[in-house]
């Protein structure tokens, strides 16, 4: 039950990654600076972090599998995205035992795993020869900007989910 | 705690070896998405346009409300406008009819020009923003293949990258790499077209690169529209690109470079047609070529072409 929840909610959030974009205003997508959606993982970060017990091992997997999805649905290149997600989530797994369980942890884990994110994908893309973009470049037109952005998602989206795994933390409890 | 590193550590490098192998999968077979990755571009597809309609459906309406306002000026000029194209269309029937008759006269049947719309709508944009990447809504059964130019009413936008059963993905004009050149021609009203062919889009400029192929004592203005050209082979004739934004000699001095401001909108996309071109593609023309045994009859080759042909 809490397994299908938690697919379905990351499915839906890998469809609107790529519907969002196309509602925007013209205005925010037709500027010089980019910012990536990684709502999936954003969502992965908090749910680890309110879950009883620990499930990290196989929120790990999800993280994989929807990274592959992302690859298959928007990118073409498979393998890309399914290792940094998978890799990312590690590392937020890691931070977890090392931090508490608050919001500004959640900034923290979400600023760092999308770094790690951004530079494999960044790395991987370039070595492929699909960008070349310079990394002092990238700094201020995706990195900053896709930070911010995903971080927005985390704050408007962080109560919700906190209630809702909490909600199925109790209900596992009776 | 050692084990469990070194465990960690093994897994994190069997994850980089399956990267590598999955990219290298990618990377090589480019012909034809495998069953599975339809199946899922498909659902999610399917799921996209499920959200995307009646989302859409809202904020046009807002964005309707707000055009209200200016409805009255512009419905003012339309008029004015149009009763300028009546006269026009006359003109282009006239022409038309003529044009007709001369093929007819000539027994050219299909034109290099001729093609037949899909008419699309854009469901979803990659996230995934160096790669410049759209959704559409219609795929193979629909008639979509591979490689198909993609319009709007203003110009081209980009082409098929993969189609599959019941979506595709649209590689856009923005996203043009070494890979995907179009040939090109800078039109003229008088002498000869220019022929060339576009490079790559170029971002800092934000202008796609022509390089200009042909020798010409003429200079190219800034302004002259620059449109498709059949002799690509899988573009119809005259499909409207963009137009010349700058022209600069190439860094050899042997020939020029124009910087063409691509015509169509990239970021407001709603509903795009997908040119399905009468004429064979070079591909097909290849492909026929290679099935054909060249001991075995030529009738029975040519006749699944011909079909081809009336069918479009």
């Amino acid at each position: 039950m809490r397994q299908a929840f938690l697919a379905i909610v990351l499915f839906v959030f890998l469809v609107l990654e790529g519907v969002a974009l196309e509602l925007l205003p013209e205005s925010l997508i037709n500027v010089s600076i980019i910012f990536i959606p990684h709502w999936i993982i954003v969502f992965l970060i908090v749910v680890n972090l309110f879950y009883k017990e620990d499930k990290s091992h196989v929120l790990i997997v999800y993280a994989i599998i929807f990274g592959l999805l992302v690859d298959i649905v928007y990118t073409n290149t498979l393998g890309v995205y399914m290792f940094a997600y998978g890799f990312a989530f590690f590392i937020a797994t890691l931070l977890k035992r090392i931090l508490q369980e608050n919001f500004l942890m959640a900034v923290i884990t979400t600023i760092i795993t999308i770094l790690v994110i951004e530079g494999v994908v960044g790395g991987v893309y370039t070595v492929l020869g699909i960008t070349n973009v310079y990394w002092l470049d990238n700094l201020t037109i995706r990195l900053i900007p896709t930070i911010i952005a995903n971080i927005f998602f985390l704050i408007i989206t962080y109560p919700f989910i906190k209630k809702v795994i909490i909600n199925l933390n109790n209900r596992i409890s009776i | 705690m050692s084990f469990s590193r070194r465990k960690s550590l093994f897994i994190i490098l069997l994850g980089i070896i399956l990267m590598v192998v999955l990219i290298g999968y990618s990377l090589t077979n480019k012909d034809n998405l495998t069953k599975p990755e339809q199946f899922i571009k498909d659902s999610v597809g399917w799921v996209q346009g499920v959200i995307y309609k009646p989302v859409e459906l809202i904020v046009d309406s807002y964005s309707n409300v707000k055009e209200l306002k200016s409805t009255y000026k512009e419905n003012q000029l339309l008029r004015e406008k149009i009763s300028e194209y009546k006269t026009l269309v006359f003109d282009n029937r006239k022409l038309e009819n003529e044009n007709k008759d001369l093929r007819e006269l000539l027994e050219i049947n299909e034109s290099s020009r001729d093609y037949n719309p899909i008419n699309a709508t854009v469901i979803s944009r990659s996230p995934e923003r160096w790669l410049e990447q759209i959704t559409i809504d219609r795929g193979k059964n629909q008639g979509v293949e591979d490689n198909m130019a993609v319009i709007t009413a203003d110009g081209m936008v980009g082409k098929i990258k993969k189609a599959s059963n019941l979506t595709s993905t649209v590689q856009l004009l923005t996203g043009f790499d070494q890979l995907n050149r179009i040939s090109a021609v800078v039109k003229r009203d008088k002498g000869k077209d220019l022929f060339g062919l576009i490079e790559k889009y170029d971002s800092e400029t934000e202008s796609l690169v022509f390089r200009i192929i042909e020798d010409s004592k003429e200079e190219i203005k800034k302004g002259e529209l620059v449109v498709t050209s059949n002799l690509g082979g899988s573009y119809p004739d005259n499909i409207l690109i963009g137009e010349v934004k700058e022209v600069e000699p190439d860094q050899y001095g042997l020939t020029k470079t124009a910087l063409i401001k691509p015509a169509a909108n990239m970021y407001d996309l709603n509903s795009v047609i997908v040119v399905d071109r009468s004429l064979l593609t070079g591909q097909e023309i290849n492909a026929d070529e290679e099935e054909s045994n060249p001991s075995e009859e030529d009738e029975e080759v040519r006749e699944p072409v011909d079909v081809e042909e009336e069918e479009l």
